[in-house]
């Protein structure tokens, strides 16, 4: 069972590797903002190479809903490629390609399947996540589960059609020969482990690894205290919009219900169910065993319910592109705050809950378009105090250097450092945020995706919320800075500079006197 | 002769030996003595003592005092200086964290807290351009604010200082006026971009550079009139003076030694392409030896540390003789991270150990000899039924030798991830590679993972438990310069002239070594974050090497994208003490051939347990058997086979298990 894990896992690790290597984009080579897993011929996920949290639910489903689309099983050799948020997407950057394998004799041994973010797929703004959309129309190229590639060969002609609804081609051309590549990598291997062993103790391997994880992940959540606890909070935008949980463990198994949740929204911070999964498996993974080997295993004890037409439930045609990136934050918070109830000496307190998104660009000569997250602060836990400057819950991606940013841009970096007395104070304080400062060197246009901008990420057990993220605008020659909500688009001239303080992590324990 | 006339030692110091080779007179000779923790030199002329009566007139040193000094966090007070702005560049690093799951796992803390931090008002772009003055009044400031703070080593690193080293050098020259201690300059020490990994190398320079200091000149005292080298990770020598200024270059260098031997050694035998499995104690080292050389990682990290200077890509896991075999929560056999070390260490060893370790799953299947001395000298007598005894506590299995064979089938799994890693990394089936295995370990498993990941060969050096020191004499003198120069092209335009450039890296790296220069080229398509590094010979095309490099390494090119020159570097290497791996061994006495009943595969087998020292070029052994020398045991299963080569490496052919 031990040799069959490594095998499985060194096959997504593989995958893995050869999707950065080969990728053309910053994104996926330095920021790592993909995932590669193996799936046995049921669609069941057996190992998964992790890189990003969010991409932990809907990796199965996208696998499940190309097999759906295919009459529940692809004949080997075949490829299927699906960003479609409402079938198992998270949003539309996000293309997930899946493999069928076979052995020589045709035998079915499982999928392969990587995700990666392509950093453009249309729609109404560079980066494919417009702060204006009120449909999903208006984020780009829609691929529900699209055959492309089988026994005969790869269908260029496809692939030309999803790169000719990029802003940037040739960009995307590179990156999805990369996909090609990973499950090429995949495929070969899983092949070589079904020939040395025979494809039978294959099969029986996987399931073993799968019973093997789920055992493990059972015998924690069996530690845990029987019973129900809800929470709520909200995101910020309109009036507040309410996610709601009800958490209940019962021996072995953990529920948890969305229901009285608000309804979806004409803005994109709707989350599809499978985010909302990725969110949930997220915290029941850091909860219970963080090591158990990565695979459906690991979640069958625990079920997700939430209704649909909500936020975090999302149906078409509604917008989606935030829902990855912030909505996500604010299920973990939410679902955190329910488990602190149950288990008040293993929750932290609550961490920054946003992602900070910054899209900076232009149209025209010297267009360009510099996309990326902020970290903040880690809240207090039971056991020590937060990290500052770092990121947490559902995104892990690393920043860009100022270095390398002037260089590529028309953007100078006045400030990166930590945001001194925004972290929460308590027996384990919370980190501190962030401070950074970009000047513009040309006219641009600023969009910003954030959170945690009225209502601080909150404290636990005395510990003190930490300070809300703030977002000005300091136009060139005014001394006053403007002030400038959690989201939305706004004009850049030369010389003006954008400040983003993002918020610190909540304090965990009663502070000192 | 591949040995020098001349005599010369590689000694290098692990953390429970001293090994010593010593060239001169014909055969080599290896020596292993105690390590001396407190003061490594010690344990160095005592080795070098015990391997030759005569004067060694060329010592090349491989020392580990760097690497403690960071993983045990014993450094100097330093001071970083940074620009204004970015006062917090070490904590907020890249801004990830170690772990996605585990609240447990946290980031290391800097070596320089924030209070040891200064920022000074100043500012260089991009183009090198100042965009805010540094002032004499705020350098006054400056180096108040420094000395105030009682440094024992200086780190001043500022934003594009790579780009525009002037404010860096008024700083440094002002520091040294008014303090009498170690300064590391950025744009001295790694004149390239991305401002974290560059501080980050400045300050474990920095942190380190007055122990390192100390311990030189304290080496320089007890070896008098002797010309000494310093191993460095990138897999060369450098001289005393260099490594007292940039002791950061010795931070990985322990495992570099070994791998330039693995490669020396499989050069030798004929093959180019190899991966190297060494297999210790506590861990593995695994690297990929491609066309005669090993790679060479672009950045390395030491306790969670990053810093860029060459350094062997070793990837190490933390399994190894020692490593302890358990069952976990889910009623799997595990093995590692947990440690017997050396005290207790395994059952078998009779210290008071009881818990099951690899090395006790060999010495329960026989394949390490009951009653046997291990290590040259070393008191260690092999005990097979406390071996045995220690594997009776692994539950869930009928008998300990199913356990035995359980713990080495999970150490091997984990040993082929590690070795596939290296390789496909870097685009490489592992098919088509020989591996070679050393590291006392090592030639146990060295037949069965050849046969695991389908390499052509496996092959056993003459020395297996003293590669290392033998590396250090087969190690060129080696230093780069570096430069980021930033510059791209379309291909309809004019390439720059690159040569003003490379010729002042060639000038400044020659300062520190004579030798040959080789050019590289950092590079890659315009848009792109990471970059290709190619081979530049004078003259040749950056963009069509790049396609071709592009292609080869990642599948596909771009024929018409722009492209983007990012560093300028300059090698020079000299000639190393040794030209090739050596075949004369002083070997000793061979004892007669036996016969002993051993577990592999599942089954028990009769085996043949011959001598190494009794073994030469051209013999031909077949499996069931052991082959066993003072160092290290090689096995081989009942459908293996091994030659002694020319070269006296023993070529393991399988078989599987």
């Amino acid at each position: 069972m031990e040799v069959a894990r490594h095998a499985l896992a060194g096959v997504a690790e593989e995958m893995g590797v050869a999707l950065r290597r080969a990728a053309y984009s910053p994104n996926i080579k330095e920021r790592a903002d993909c995932s590669a897993a193996v799936f046995d011929p049921d669609g069941q996920m057996v190992a998964q190479a992790e890189h990003i949290p969010v991409h932990l639910g809907s990796m199965p489903a996208s696998v499940e809903a190309a097999l759906d689309a295919m009459d529940g099983r692809l004949p080997p050799e075949t490829q299927v490629l699906a960003n479609d948020p409402y079938a198992g997407g998270t949003h539309l950057p996000d293309l997930t390609l899946v493999a069928a394998v076979g052995d020589d004799d045709g035998r079915l041994l499982g999928y392969v399947a990587n995700r990666a973010h392509h950093a453009d797929v249309g729609g109404a703004a560079p980066g494919s996540m417009p702060a204006t959309a009120t449909d999903i129309a208006m984020e780009g190229l829609r691929i529900p589960p699209t055959v492309v590639a089988d026994a005969h060969g790869v269908r260029e002609d496809v692939l030309a059609l999803v790169a000719a609804n990029s802003r940037t081609p040739g960009e995307r051309r590179g990156d999805l020969r990369a996909q090609f590549a990973a499950n090429h990598v995949g495929a070969r291997r899983l092949r070589e482990l079904a020939a040395r062993g025979g494809t039978d103790s294959l099969q029986e391997a996987m399931t073993a690894v799968c019973d093997y994880s789920d055992r493990r992940v059972r015998a924690a959540v069996a530690e845990m205290p029987d019973g129900t606890w809800t929470a709520e909070d909200a995101l910020e935008v309109g009036d507040g919009v309410t996610i709601r949980a009800k958490v209940t463990i019962d021996g072995e198994c953990v529920r948890v219900d969305f229901k009285g949740s608000d309804a979806q929204i004409p803005v994109n911070l709707n989350a599809v169910l499978a985010v909302t999964i990725s969110s949930t498996w997220f915290v029941f993974r850091m909860l219970t065993d963080p090591s158990a080997p990565p695979n459906a295993g690991c979640y069958r004890a625990c079920a997700v319910l939430a209704p649909r037409g909500s936020i975090v439930h999302a149906v078409a045609p509604a917008p989606v592109a935030a829902g990855n990136v912030e909505t996500s934050q604010r299920i973990v918070d939410v679902l955190l705050a329910a488990f602190a109830q149950a288990l008040p000496d293993r929750v932290p307190a609550a961490s920054q809950g946003t992602m900070n998104n910054v899209l900076i660009g232009s149209g025209g000569d010297d267009a360009f378009s510099y996309y990326e997250t902020i970290a903040g602060g880690e809240g207090g836990t039971p056991a020590r105090a937060g990290m500052s400057g770092v990121h947490t819950g559902m995104t892990n991606t690393r920043n860009t250097p100022a270095e390398a940013m002037e260089l590529a841009y028309p953007l100078r970096v006045w400030r990166a450092e930590l945001r001194d007395g925004s972290a929460g104070a308590g027996r384990h304080p919370g980190g501190e945020g962030v401070v950074r400062e970009i000047e513009a060197l040309a006219d641009a246009t600023l969009t910003l995706q954030s959170e945690r901008r009225l209502r601080g990420p909150w404290g636990l057990a005395g510990g003190r919320d930490g300070h809300p993220g703030r977002n000005w605008l300091i136009h060139r020659g005014e001394p006053d800075a403007e002030a400038l909500g959690s989201k939305g688009t706004w004009p850049l001239r030369r010389g003006d500079r954008v400040r983003i303080e993002t918020p610190g992590g909540g304090g965990w324990g009663e502070p000192p006197a | 002769m591949p040995t020098s006339r001349r005599s010369a030692a590689g000694i290098d110091v692990g953390g429970t030996f001293t090994d010593v080779v010593v060239t001169g007179g014909g055969r080599l000779r290896a020596v292993k003595v105690p390590t001396t923790p407190d003061d490594q030199g010690e344990g160095l002329a005592q080795g070098l003592r015990a391997a030759s009566d005569a004067d060694v007139p060329t010592v090349a040193h491989g020392t580990t005092t760097a690497t403690n000094a960071v993983l045990e966090r014993n450094v100097a007070t330093t001071v970083l200086v940074t620009t204004d702005g970015f006062r917090d560049v070490l904590t907020i690093a890249r801004q990830d964290r170690p772990s996605l799951y585990d609240l447990a796992v946290v980031r290391p803390a800097p070596l320089v807290d924030r209070e040891h931090v200064v920022t000074v008002v100043e500012r260089t772009a991009g183009d090198g351009s100042a965009v805010v003055a540094l002032s004499d009044d705020e350098v006054d400031r400056l180096v108040a604010a420094v000395a105030a703070l009682q440094p024992e080593s200086v780190a001043v690193s500022l934003l594009f200082a790579y780009a525009g080293p002037e404010h860096e050098q008024r700083l440094c020259a002002a520091l040294a006026k008014r303090l009498d201690v170690p300064i590391t300059r950025s744009s001295a020490l790694l004149p390239e971009l991305r401002e974290y990994e560059r501080a980050s190398t400045c300050v474990l320079n920095a942190a380190v550079a007055p122990v390192m200091r100390r311990y030189l000149s304290g080496l320089r005292d007890r070896l008098p009139g002797t010309e000494v080298t310093v191993m460095t990770s990138g897999g060369g020598v450098a001289d005393l003076a260099t490594v007292a200024e940039f002791p950061v270059h010795t931070l990985l260098s322990g495992p570099a030694a070994g791998v330039v031997a693995a490669a020396a050694v499989a050069a030798a035998a004929g093959h180019r392409d190899a991966v190297a499995f060494d297999m210790g104690g506590t861990s593995t080292d695994t690297c990929l030896v491609r066309h005669g050389r090993p790679e060479i990682a672009v950045e390395a990290t030491i306790a969670g540390l990053p810093f860029r200077t060459p350094a062997v890509a070793v990837h190490s896991v933390g399994a190894g003789g020692g490593s302890l075999a358990w069952v976990d929560a889910g009623g799997a056999l595990r093995v590692g991270p947990g440690s017997a070390g050396a005290r207790p260490g395994p059952a078998c060893y009779g210290f008071g150990g009881t818990k099951p370790t690899v090395t006790d799953a060999h010495a329960a299947l026989g394949h390490l000899g009951d009653g046997r001395a291990l290590g040259s000298g070393a008191a260690v007598t092999l005990d097979r039924a406390a071996a045995v005894a220690s594997l009776e506590t692994l539950e869930g299995f009928d008998d300990p030798l199913t356990a035995a064979e359980g713990v080495l089938t999970v150490v091997r799994a984990t040993m082929a991830r590690a070795l596939r890693k290296v390789s496909t990394e870097r685009g490489v089936d592992p098919a088509g590679l020989v591996l070679v295995a050393y590291g006392g370990a090592g030639p146990l498993h060295a037949a069965a993972l050849a046969s695991e990941l389908g390499c052509t060969a496996a092959l056993v050096p003459p020395a297996p438990g003293v590669l290392s020191a033998l590396g250090l004499l087969l190690a060129p003198p080696r230093h780069e310069a570096s430069r980021t120069v930033m510059a791209c092209w379309t291909r309809d335009g004019r390439p720059p002239d690159l040569d003003g450039v490379y010729d002042e890296l060639a000038q400044e790296a020659k300062t520190h070594v004579q030798g040959r220069a080789r050019r590289l080229v950092d590079c890659r398509y315009l848009g792109q974050s990471h970059e290709l590094r190619l081979d530049l010979n004078p003259g040749a095309d950056i963009a069509a090497l790049l396609d071709e490099a592009h292609r080869e390494a990642y599948g596909y090119s771009m024929p018409d994208e722009t492209v983007e020159v990012v560093t300028l570097r300059v090698v020079v290497e000299g000639d190393p003490v040794l030209p090739e791996a050596p075949r004369d061994w002083d070997q000793g006495e061979a004892q007669p051939e036996r016969r002993r009943r051993i577990g592999v595969g599942g089954e028990q087998v009769d085996a043949r347990v011959v001598d190494r020292a009794g073994l030469s070029a051209g013999e031909r052994l077949t499996g069931p058997a052991l082959v066993e020398q003072p160092d290290s045991t090689t096995l081989l299963g009942p459908d293996d086979v091994a030659e002694v080569d020319a070269a006296g490496n023993l070529v393991l052919h399988g078989g599987a298990h």
